[in-house]
């Protein structure tokens, strides 16, 4: 079997993100796709009777608008990650990485009914293998998500402990994280990267990494 | 099919993105079906207790029950009912899938219109002489 690497885990995370982005985007497509006939309905109708019903065709382009704005959305957030790697260390807010990292984990938190939220001051800048982290990040929210009760609420919560930023996820009491679960070797081969440690209680698991990583190590 | 027995054809659209559903029913409306939707696995299977449409249109990713778990309830329970599966995915094989559970057919999204009423009908249909 193929040994796997560090760049070889992160491109398969950009996988499974870009099937998921492409699915959301074919979702918006499909609303735009009937709406859009739907309009011609209404015209082809409006063709014999004369009138339309202006009413619908509001609510059809207000439809469309809205879908134009999802997949606006869900492209800058593919967009935003595609860029991360494109220096090895890069400069970033924590608060906008682990929202980044949360919307392209949404596809999956909503075919499980769990809903994230972070929890996160805003002026705590990193220097880290950006890519590998968020990364990292979409590993182990997909393995949560996993083994979180349909309905439950994740919480990912960042702050800085001295030199070190600690990212720690917060599930609820109904929930249990088995003991080991983390790291897999994946997340091992990242959180080496970022020179990540993990620590897990019951309900809680802590990402603990430098706040400024730099190319010696 | 003539227009009076697609009146009488109903369809029940499973997808959790409302609002592809909904103007799927609508446009299915418009063209004579007895159309109606659900959200989810779960409401899928409960509105198949209740309403027994003739053709069921299955999203396969949804959350709770996911299409292919949804379908395989219903082989069990409702082997009659017309299955049709939706998918986004790019590749066929997800849609071969639901064939080999028992789907009449798939149709990949964005969907053409002409193409799902055609296979509504093809569908109902085989049911229909179905042994």
């Amino acid at each position: 079997m193929e040994k796997s690497t560090p760049d070889r885990v992160c491109v398969l995370v950009f996988a499974k993100i870009s099937a998921a982005i492409s699915h959301e985007i074919k979702n918006t497509l499909s609303i735009i796709n009937e709406n859009a006939g739907l309009l011609e309905d209404y015209a082809q109708m409006a063709e014999q009777t004369g009138g339309l019903p202006l009413d619908r065709v509001l609510s059809i382009t207000q439809t469309i608008a809205k879908q134009v704005d999802r997949s606006n959305i869900i492209m800058k957030n593919l967009n935003r990650y595609a860029h991360s790697g494109d220096t090895s260390l890069a400069h970033a807010n924590l608060q906008e990485t682990l929202s980044l990292v949360v919307a392209l984990a949404s596809r999956q938190a909503a075919m499980q009914e769990i809903h994230t939220t972070v929890d996160c001051p805003p002026d705590i800048a990193i220097c880290t293998h950006l890519i590998s982290l968020e990364s990292l990040i979409y590993l182990t929210l997909l393995t949560l998500y996993e083994d979180c009760a349909s309905g439950s609420t994740v919480t990912v919560c960042g702050d800085v402990e001295q030199e070190n930023i600690a990212i720690c996820f917060r599930i609820e009491e109904k929930n249990v994280l088995p003991p080991g679960r983390f790291p897999d070797d994946d997340q091992r081969l990242l959180a080496d990267q970022v020179c990540a440690t993990y620590r897990q209680e019951k309900n809680l698991l802590c990402l603990t990494f430098p706040a400024h990583q730099d190319d010696r190590v | 099919m003539t227009q009076t027995e697609k009146h009488n054809l109903t369809v029940l659209i499973a997808d959790d993105e409302i609002e592809f559903a909904s103007t799927l029913v609508a446009r299915l409306r418009l063209r004579n079906f007895q159309a109606s939707m659900t959200n989810s696995g779960k409401a899928t299977l409960a509105a198949i207790e209740q309403e027994r449409p003739d053709v069921l249109v299955l999203d396969l990713k949804m959350p709770d029950l996911d299409g292919l778990e949804v379908l395989a309830s219903l082989q069990v329970k409702y082997p009659s009912l017309a299955v049709i599966m939706l998918t986004g995915h790019g590749s066929f094989a997800a849609g071969q899938k639901g064939m080999e559970l028992g789907a009449y057919d798939y149709v990949m999204k964005p969907v053409d219109l002409n193409l799902l009423m055609e296979k509504i009908e093809g569908a109902f249909q085989s049911k229909q002489t179905a042994p």
